[in-house]
């Protein structure tokens, strides 16, 4: 059975591409475009994996990553969380709050398929 | 308190106009070696000897008054305290005596520091806090994401379907589009904040290129002479039309232009002035005035600010010409010879003169401020001008009374103690550590509101003179000023005051630190 991620991001052309290219790879794909909608989605879909803009609205990728490493049944949700700030302290912050891998933007698509791989374990 | 080291332009003035050590020493009547001793500053001269040495020189009288070496050391001491290590504030003083140049390379060093350690922080604040830059940094990233995704798709997937494919050719150009108009925005906020950063040094520019003049244009006091108008506002409002097809117009203060910090606008396609209702008819006779003098001036403004050695920035010589422009309207509305003869007989009574002037408090001591023709001289008077937040937004120094380049004063001046009485003169002798005393009289107002809502922050104004004039004001009745009278101890700032024991010291002093 396909591994499911979801992708949380505002920017529609973004998800459009991720979409495409995690689906190439062979994910079964959703997506969000805000914040709260994320978290519903989180905890209705259970995907496997979740790819988190920061900058969302209504709850900011913060928010959610708080969230859902506050509840046990999505604690140890494999989490990439893209940015358009690079800033060493917004690592630091997403890193304090328990994210596993953290990319800034703009980023080759190879290296989000790489990420993912890792984070569920299939890129032996 | 040591000399002040003027010796070096004693010497480099004699070169100057070619004359030898023999031949000064024998038109001032003293020896050789006494010339010498006083080029190398090992004699201190006052009195008549430097007053006849200013005019074997050719200079002015009070051009080798030590104020202009006053000025250079107290800010040479500020270095050695706040950046040198390891430099004794004193030193400064045999820094300018035996190395001028050096001492001025110095000053422009550093205040060429200063700005721009201003300026990186207000680019540093704008970077960080500014929400147009922000967004549009966090857009222009998002586009370069979806654009390079897309384009490494449609590169590395050659079978992609033809539906697809258009899709993903329609989000390039959708997210090229955005890109453009994002740059087209970003360079708009930089070019923006050059346009700040550039004014910063403006301010301090003119503060140096009045204090040279001593706020005083004699073309500029012949200009208004000659023009002759009416001061009152319907001749100048008629001058304006005649000569200018200048039009006044009145609209609520509600509905000036949003970026018009002044009483005035000025629509130059429609040939109008915008005055706002409410303002004080001291104001809108000023306004007038102010607006002639730009229409006619112009020359010989620009002939007063050009070549300039302090205006050195675009900036600078915008802001002086704005300056003069204010300085001509003063003259037309305060005409020289008469307010000089009307301020002695009415020693100085600020209220007494603004009703015979039709001029506000400011006007009037912004003029006395300029009122130094010779022959015709007024008090010599310091004004200043504090904000609520206590920093000085204005100021004229005079030669022994050095004022603060930035921030704010000694507590103890009477232009704060006035915030605390509005409306109310405060009029107080003040004391400085080398025991010069001065004669300090401020009051505090607020703007009358013309609308409601509006913003209306309260400032204080001061004049300050040497104790030995204050007998000529008004204000000095019945005040004992005499040596032994009573005074304010007070300082210029804490950085420079070597007074302990001070309970309103904010920071540690130089002097202080020196001794």
């Amino acid at each position: 059975m396909a591994q499911r991620v979801l992708i949380a991001e505002d920017e529609s052309n973004i998800v459009e591409s991720l979409r495409f290219v995690l689906m190439r790879e062979g994910y079964e794909v959703s997506h969000a475009l805000d914040g709260a909608e994320a978290l519903s989605l989180v905890r209705r879909e259970t995907p496997d994996a979740l790819v988190l803009d920061l900058m969302l609205p209504k709850l900011s990728g913060y928010d959610v990553l708080k969230e859902l490493r506050a509840d046990v049944a999505t604690r140890a949700l494999p989490i990439l969380m893209l940015t358009a700030k690079g800033q060493a302290h917004d690592r630091q912050a997403a890193e304090d709050l328990g994210v596993d891998a953290f990319m800034t933007k703009p980023f080759a698509n190879s290296d989000v398929v790489a990420q993912i791989a890792r984070l569920l374990g299939s890129d032996a | 308190m040591p000399a002040l080291p003027i010796g070096h332009r004693i010497r480099a003035r004699r070169k100057e106009i070619g004359i030898t050590q023999t031949a000064l020493a024998k038109s001032l009547g003293i020896s050789v070696s006494y010339v010498n001793l006083i080029e190398h500053d090992k004699r201190s001269i006052g009195g008549a000897l430097l007053n006849r040495l200013s005019e074997a020189l050719g200079l002015e009288t009070g051009a080798l008054d030590g104020a202009q070496e006053r000025r250079v050391l107290d800010e040479l001491a500020e270095i050695a305290a706040t950046v040198a290590q390891g430099v004794e504030p004193e030193s400064a003083r045999d820094l300018l005596a035996r190395h001028e140049p050096w001492a001025r390379t110095l000053l422009m060093l550093h205040r060429g520091a200063v700005r721009d350690q201003g300026m990186i922080a207000a680019l540093s604040d704008r970077l960080n806090q500014d929400p147009v830059l922000n967004a549009s940094v966090n857009d222009m990233l998002s586009s370069a994401t979806a654009i390079r995704s897309v384009a490494d798709i449609l590169a590395e997937t050659p079978d992609l379907e033809s539906a697809q494919r258009a899709r993903f050719d329609a989000i390039v150009q959708e997210e090229a589009a955005r890109l453009s108009d994002v740059t087209r925005t970003l360079a708009k906020v930089f070019q923006e904040s050059q346009a700040d950063v550039r004014g910063l040094s403006g301010p301090e520019e003119v503060d140096d290129y009045l204090y040279r003049r001593s706020n005083h244009f004699p073309a500029l006091e012949a200009f208004a002479e000659r023009l002759a108008i009416d001061p009152h506002p319907a001749p100048m409002i008629a001058y304006l039309e005649n000569r200018h097809g200048i039009r006044l117009r009145r609209i609520a203060s509600s509905e000036m232009p949003s970026d018009t910090t002044r009483a005035s606008a000025y629509d130059a396609e429609a040939r109008t002035l915008t005055i706002a209702e409410g303002v004080a008819p001291a104001t809108i006779r000023f306004e007038l005035a102010r607006k002639i003098a730009v229409m006619e001036a112009g020359d010989a403004i620009a002939a007063e600010i050009e070549g300039a050695p302090e205006l050195a920035s675009e900036s600078g010589q915008a802001r002086a010409g704005r300056a003069l422009a204010a300085y001509v309207a003063g003259a037309i509305t305060m005409p020289y010879a008469a307010v000089h003869e009307a301020a002695e007989a009415l020693r100085y009574d600020i209220d007494a003169l603004a009703v015979r002037f039709g001029a506000s408090a400011e006007q009037l001591c912004h003029r006395f401020t300029t009122l130094k023709r010779p022959g015709a001289e007024g008090v010599p008077f310091a004004m200043l001008r504090a904000n609520a937040a206590g920093y000085l937004t204005k100021r004229f120094p005079l030669p022994r009374l050095p004022m603060p380049r930035h921030g704010g004063a000694c507590p103890l001046w009477a232009v704060y103690s006035a915030m605390q009485t509005p409306d109310l003169r405060v009029a107080r002798i003040a004391e400085f550590p080398n025991g010069e005393r001065f004669f300090m009289l401020a009051r505090a107002t607020r703007p009358q509101a013309t609308a409601y809502g509006q913003t209306r922050p309260s400032f204080a104004l001061m004049l300050a003179c040497e104790i030995v004039h204050a007998d000529r004001l008004v204000y000095s009745a019945g005040m004992d000023l005499s040596a032994s009278g009573l005074a304010d101890p007070v300082g210029s700032t804490c950085l420079l005051c070597p007074r302990t024991g001070c309970a309103h010291r904010q920071e540690a002093s130089i002097r202080m630190r020196a001794t």
